[in-house]
This record gives C-alpha cells, structure tokens and sequence, in this order.
C-alpha cells in the first residue's frame, strides 16, 4: 500500500509542457537546381521478443521532397577568372540543401495486432517514421540526384553570364570523390 | 483487547502492503512482457524500394535558414464525476495508461509535440526571373524579394511528448500544422524575408563579374 501511495505521487506529478523559444538564424547562399519527389512505404513487423505473446504489423506510406544544389558562399574569387568575352567558373560541389518529409502526406495504410500486444501508439508511430527517414536518407545515395543538380547549375551559370554579355562561359565541375556525402540536412 | 486489536490493525497493514506489492509488481511483469512499445533500437525495418516519383529543375536561391523549435499541446478534460470515475478505471486496467489512470487532475486525453523544423527563405527564380540592366557605368540586377520557400517538419525533429489515451492521426496532424504555423509566425515576427535580402546581395555579388558599378535593386 505504502509502495503503491509513493508509485501513485511520483506518477500524479503535473506534466510540465516545456515552453520553448529556441531557433536559429543562418545565412546561407546556396542556388537550389533539382527537386527529387521521393515514394516509399515504411514496413516494420515487430515479431517482439519471445516472451511477448503476439505480434504486430504496420505499414505506412510517406512521401519525401528533397532539393540538391551548389553552395555559392564557397565560390572564392580564383575560382572565377575572365578573359575578354571568356568566363571560366570552377563550380561547386553539388550537395543536398533541403530535405522535406511532409505530415500531411504521411498515411497508415494498415495496423495488424495480434495476441496481448497493445496498438501502435503516436509514439510507436513517430519512432517508425523515424526509422523510416533514415532508410530514405540512406537511399538517397544510390539516386543521381547530385548528378541532376550539377548538370541544372551548370545550365543555370552559362544563362546567367550569357545574359551579363559574355559569349562562351566554360564550367568546371568539382570530382566526384572531393564531393560531400553527408545528407543529413 | 487492546493487544488484540493491535495485532489486527499489524495484520491488516501488513495484508494491505502484499497486496499492493502483488499490484505494483504485476503492473512490472506486464509493462516488461507485454507491452507494445518498442524502444527505437529495436525497430528494424523491412526492406522496401524507394520510388522516385518525380524529378524536377527548379531554382531557387536559398539565403536564410531558419531552425525553431515550437511545442504543441491539446487537452480535453473530463466533464463530469462518473466520467472521471469511468475513464480513470479504464485506464487504470490499460499498462500503456496505467499512469495517466492514477491522476486525478480530471485530464481526459492529451497529446503533447516537440517539433524542430527548418524555414528556408529566398528566391524562387522559376516564377520570377532576374532582370539585368546594362548603363554605361553601372550593371543594374533587379530580383524579386525574398519569400519563404519551404517548411521542413521531418519525423527526426518530431518528439511525442505527453500521449495520455487514445490519439488518432488526423489528430496529431492538426497538431503538425499548429506547429508549422506558429514556426512561420515566428518567422515573420523575425522579419526572416526582410532579413534574406543581404545574404542575397552577397551570393549574386560573389558570382557578377563587371567592371562596371553592380546595383542590387529588389522588386517593389
């Protein structure tokens, strides 16, 4: 009894909700050229352990909008150089400047639960979804999508300095392997 | 008499505590062998191919990003004693709600969000394109004014803070776009667009290459 008392205070505690004012400005420069429209369905079977009885199914379908592009804050003045009508430009790496999983386009399809175990909760869902994320991101990297950003600003650059007066402008790309890899934006 | 009553009153405590220890240690067995909730380690996805549904040019300069965090909350609140009463049991006999059952705060449901997200401002030159204006000692560029381009809520910056009873999707949903709203409030509050305009001067200027005078002129 005297346990139950002291586990039914330490629960009865009001749950605070954290008031927050936490953000961050930054600068950046970068010319967004590709956005990839991405598809899949999250699928996680959780068998559980063998001492749950019971298992669970749930399937969700989620959509992902990714933009790459070229950072222009890291064009340094050599890398520009002008030769009467001739521009020559060393571009950027092309890197992945927005990554966009929208709520409103996140579905359950399907929940299955069998034996003892209880339902998916927000909770469960929001840890799948997280799991989820993970996976695109990862997959991200078999797609060309720095490929088509690179090719677009290259497309970009030649309008732009055609459009300031000169007449041939020769872009440089950065080699693949100098590339940043990382996609966790 | 009195030592006989003493020894019942010892007695009774002493039965009540078994009792609430068989209770307390049940609620445990159950929360460890039975409850769906699954720590995010142990989630190992099914392997599913990932489609790309569409591929698209755009171009956009993106000059502000902004990282805010905003917390989103809904509360229902029971409406009378025999619902207090029927709610709190029902809870009482669910170990996911086991806890919210022993409140007595007359809170019925409530869902509780932390959510990060990521405000990008800048130029989407696709609807608007530059216009360059050519005088004899100055290079005019005259671009659109700086907007908000798009509003990430990812589920790595979703946190479900406070779930107590059942919560459907559309539901949180609402709360996601709560969120998003109260994200871009802050946004405006910060004059963000206003404040993408510099950043924007500066990547144009790096890339202009004129012997001429470079004006930076926004739209009106």
């Amino acid at each position: 009894m005297i346990l139950l008392s002291f586990f039914a205070a330490s629960c009865g505690e009001k749950e605070e909700v954290p008031e927050t004012e936490v953000y961050q400005i930054r600068s950046v420069g970068t010319l967004s050229t590709t956005e990839y429209t991405l598809g899949k369905i999250i699928k996680w079977n959780d068998e559980g352990e063998w001492y749950k009885f019971g298992d669970r199914k749930i399937l969700l379908s989620c959509k992902a909008r990714v933009k790459a592009g070229i950072n222009l804050n890291t064009i340094k003045d050599s890398d520009i150089s002008v030769k009467g009508k001739t521009i020559t430009i060393q571009l950027p790496p092309p890197e992945i400047v927005s990554f966009e999983m929208d709520p409103e386009l996140i579905r359950t399809e399907m929940t299955e639960v069998n034996g003892f175990r209880s339902d998916f909760s927000q909770e469960d869902k929001a840890k799948v979804l997280q799991k989820g994320e993970e996976s695109i991101r990862k997959d991200l990297k078999k797609l060309n999508v720095l490929d088509e950003a690179e090719r677009n600003a290259k497309t970009f650059l030649i309008d732009f300095y055609k459009n300031q007066g000169f007449e041939q402008v020769i872009v440089h790309e950065t080699p693949k392997d100098k590339r940043n890899t990382n996609l966790d934006h | 008499m009195k030592l006989q009553k003493i020894k019942e009153i010892q007695t009774l405590i002493i039965r009540l505590a078994i009792i609430g220890l068989i209770a307390f240690a049940g609620y445990w067995v159950y929360q460890l062998f039975f409850k769906g909730s699954s720590g995010e380690d142990e989630i190992i996805l099914d392997e599913t191919p990932l489609k790309v549904e569409q591929i698209r040019s755009i171009l956009e300069l993106n000059t502000l990003k902004f990282q805010d965090e905003a917390v989103v909350d809904t509360v229902e609140y029971y409406k009378t004693g025999n619902e207090v009463l029927l709610g709190s049991l029902n809870k009482l006999i669910d170990p996911d709600q086991f806890k919210h059952g022993l409140k007595a705060d007359g809170t019925k449901r409530r869902l509780t969000l932390i959510m990060k997200g990521e405000l990008l401002y800048g130029v989407d030159l696709k609807r608007k394109d530059f216009q360059f204006i050519s005088k004899p000692d100055s290079l005019i560029i005259v671009i659109p004014k700086p907007e908000l381009l798009s509003v990430s809520l990812n589920p790595k910056g979703t946190e479900v803070y406070i779930e107590n009873g059942d919560w459907q999707d559309y539901e949180r949903l609402y709360l996601q776009r709560k969120a998003r709203k109260k994200m871009i409030a802050t946004g405006d509050r910060l004059k963000l667009p206003e404040r993408a305009k510099a950043p924007l001067e500066k990547a144009l200027r790096s890339l202009v290459r004129t012997d001429k005078k470079l004006i930076i002129k926004f739209e009106e």
